[in-house]
């Protein structure tokens, strides 16, 4: 027989699964080129009837609160020696507060399926929207779900849909302790009081998020274990973080603008980046990985074959590490720095805001 | 004028002092985040559990200017896959439901470690669920006492409900919490259980610590034996016979090992079976085996079968067995050295310049924006159109 408990503590634990909101396909973009991206955002509640931004409107995830330009238009856009080829931008929006992202990977799974066979089964696409084929492109928690999807085998008509590389922006492939160890309640030291409950809030555990709480590090790693990630059958992209000053870990800036790049989206950079050093992180991926669930390169394989990465033996799929974003977390999905022009074009994109080389190299 | 231009730089001096004053002093994590007074070897964001030899990146705080804005050309992989979808290069034994810790630092300066994980990841019932706790001196790594400390589980179907038990130990320092469901609790605990502990110091701190498990049945079929190993097209296949209890989607999974447990590759099968018997064979691609060099005969080990419940939320894994087939004496060079030809869809495309797409609503974007570019646009430059619901200032903090 179980003890019930009826300690304050019980009150902590993330809330069930029952009440999460089912997934939405937002339409965004028309291209020329024949092509269609899908975007995952990453642990937010997008789903349908969700309140905040992006309830209903997953574009809203992508967009830069200071210019309220989205990224999934220089995403979707590939310069060439003819001029510009452009490809249509869908995006799923689902749940990933209420649910863990097992549930959530169910949701955008069907949602896919819908997609694909042009029905409303999962609710996501009354207007009856089909494509044969598309891209993937996954953010933070979002490849940690598009991972899931290629890795576990159980949606092989997916993974036979999709065309080219899943692209993994900053993606959660090995979860994160942030997940525990922001769980962290020091009730003595306070030693990450100051920063601790705005992180709290942001991460969800002020109300105990049910999607933060199954991204740890040991749950991520243990469905790895089980070959339910880790386990994809074509290259993922993975682009992670540098890290340094003004960027994830910003402690240099002292909340002030930017760096002085003039760049918005500055937020609590300050707060990120001395709660990242305080819980014991390097920059580079592990920054993300504290306070955005992402680690972001876990992969198996550290010889030319993968491009770098670090050795899990867990992840025995296909994972290059394509290349380290000086943008932060947030930058990443955003691309702030496009207010300073950094534009793709036909040399190349700017690493610095990762959806460039998206647009550019994952057409 | 000398002894003007000496209060010159004195008031120079004196207005950089108090400039240099003026800024705002750096509390403890920010020195933390600087990593002041702290060595390489100690500093709070070295990764010691890392067995990358150098790692990447900037120590926090650091300051890094922004990179110059300079147009790359990322690398992209040599080539696609060479193996079929269902075959894995395997780089070390996975064990199936095995657990992970989950750490927290107790400090800044990560004087100690709060590790938990369930004893399995996955929990087959009517097991009792088990959670270990330990807390390590981060130099010493040596076990450190816990004063107090509770785990609390909730099941996926418990209504909320938190069932709690207390750590205990043997004098090890390595703390257990049991929980053993009874048949009216079990059906509510299957699925992702997650759990936290409330853990007291000795020094009187407490902390609260997450973790998640899988608390299952077995899965609707069994593998049973009659094993059978035969070179196919280059490709190395092993079959064997399954009893089904009830319909379902299944898969077969299984790891290959050389004689002398060199790891070789990983295969899944993903089957819908009907009940009664049915006959699987895993499919290990030829190069895969031809690349690791590594002569038979092979080891088929870590096979178990899953059943994806996907009303319930989670994938039901069977029990794992360990040494499961020894194959005839292949030698490497007997499979197949060709890559994976992935096949071409055949069917037309659905685009959005299929019939049946005409008529759907138009994107929510009729413009876009585009950059400045050195080839010349097909068109003029287009202007951003923005949502009405897309409202600057309204959004989602970033994540």
């Amino acid at each position: 027989m179980l003890r019930v408990t009826a300690l304050f503590l019980a009150l902590l634990l993330p809330a069930v699964a029952s009440a999460a909101n089912g997934p939405v396909l937002q339409y965004l973009y028309g291209g020329n080129s024949g092509e269609t991206l899908v975007f995952i955002h990453g642990k937010a509640n997008c789903g349908r009837g969700a309140g905040g931004a992006c309830g209903d409107n997953p574009v809203a995830y992508f967009t830069n609160g200071a210019t309220g330009a989205n990224a999934l238009n220089e995403a979707t856009i590939q310069y060439a020696g003819s001029g510009v080829r452009t490809a249509e931008a869908f995006a799923v929006g689902y749940d990933l507060e209420n649910q863990g992202f097992w549930d959530a990977t169910n949701d955008v799974v069907a949602c896919l399926r819908d997609f694909l066979s042009g029905q409303n089964a999962s609710g996501c696409n009354p207007n009856g929207y089909q494509r044969s084929r598309f891209r993937l492109v996954g953010h933070s928690a979002g490849a940690t779900v598009l991972d899931r999807i290629f890795s576990s085998g159980w949606w092989p008509d997916i993974v036979a849909a999709t065309d080219g590389y899943v692209l993994s922006v900053q993606g959660a492939l090995a979860g994160a302790r942030s997940a525990s160890a922001l769980y962290n309640v020091d009730g003595q030291g306070n030693w990450v009081t100051g920063f601790v409950s705005w992180i709290a809030g942001v991460l969800g555990w002020e109300n105990r998020s049910t999607g933060a709480a199954s991204l740890t590090r040991g749950a991520v790693l243990g469905e790895a274990n089980n070959g339910f990630a880790g386990h994809s059958p074509v290259w993922f992209m993975k682009v992670t973080t540098t890290g340094g000053s003004c960027s994830a870990n910003n402690s240099g800036s002292g909340g002030e603008f930017w760096c002085g790049t003039g760049v918005d989206e500055h937020d609590n950079d300050f707060e990120l980046g001395a709660a990242c050093a305080s819980v014991g992180y390097s920059s580079d991926d592990d920054c993300d990985g504290i306070l955005w669930m992402y680690d972001s390169d876990p992969t198996a394989f550290t010889d030319s074959s993968r491009n770098g990465g670090k050795y899990r033996s867990q992840y025995v799929g296909y994972y290059w590490h394509w290349f380290a974003s000086w943008a932060n977390h947030s930058h990443g999905r955003d691309d702030a720095y496009t207010t300073l022009g950094d534009w793709q074009n036909t040399s190349g994109c700017y690493t610095r805001s990762p959806l460039t080389c998206v647009g550019q190299f994952g057409l | 004028m000398r002894r003007m231009a000496a209060g010159v730089a004195i008031l120079a001096v004196a207005a950089a002092l108090l400039w240099m004053m003026s800024r705002r002093a750096p509390t403890p994590a920010a020195r933390a985040a600087a990593g002041e007074d702290e060595d390489d070897a100690t500093a709070p964001w070295s990764d010691r559990s890392s067995p990358r030899a150098s790692r990447a990146g900037t120590p926090p705080g650091k300051m890094v200017p922004p990179p110059p804005a300079v147009i790359e050309q990322p690398a992209m992989p040599h080539a696609r896959p060479p193996y079929s979808p269902d075959t894995f290069r395997l780089a070390a034994e996975i064990k199936p439901g095995a657990a992970e810790w989950d750490e927290t630092p107790s400090d800044p300066n990560g004087t100690m470690v709060l590790r938990l994980r369930p004893t399995t990841y996955v929990v087959h019932a009517p097991a009792p669920i088990t959670v270990e706790l330990e807390v390590l001196d981060d130099k010493t790594r040596r076990h450190q006492p816990v004063a107090r400390a509770e785990l609390q589980l909730r099941g996926p179907g418990d209504g909320g409900n938190v069932h709690s038990a207390d750590f205990g130990d043997d004098g090890s320092m390595l703390y257990r919490a049991t929980l053993q469901p009874d048949d009216r609790e079990r059906p509510k605990m299957y699925g992702h259980v997650m759990g936290q502990a409330q853990v007291q110091l000795a020094n009187g701190k407490v902390y609260l610590l997450a973790t998640n498990l899988v608390y299952s049945v077995d899965p609707g079929a069994r593998v049973v034996g009659e094993y059978a190993d035969v070179i196919r097209d280059g490709d190395l296949y092993i079959g064997m016979t399954l009893a089904v209890d009830h319909g379902g989607l299944y898969q077969v999974r299984g790891e290959l090992f050389g004689p002398t447990g060199e790891p070789i590759a990983e295969s899944r099968l993903v089957r819908t079976l009907d009940a009664g018997r049915a006959r699987a064979e895993l499919h290990f691609f030829g190069k895969a085996i031809s690349d690791s060099g590594v002569n038979g005969p092979y080891e088929l080990r870590d096979l178990y079968v899953v059943e994806h419940l996907s009303d319930a939320g989670y994938d039901a894994i069977g029990p794992l067995i360990d040494d499961a087939w020894r194959t005839q004496p292949y030698r490497a060079a007997d499979f197949s050295h060709e890559e994976y030809q992935p096949s071409q869809p055949t069917a037309a495309p659905v685009t959005a310049s299929s019939p049946s797409q005409l008529e759907k609503p138009l994107p929510l974007y009729g413009a876009r924006t585009t950059g400045p570019t050195t080839t010349p646009l097909s068109s003029p430059q287009p202007t951003v159109a923005l949502h009405p619901d897309v409202v600057a200032g309204s959004l989602p903090p970033g994540r």
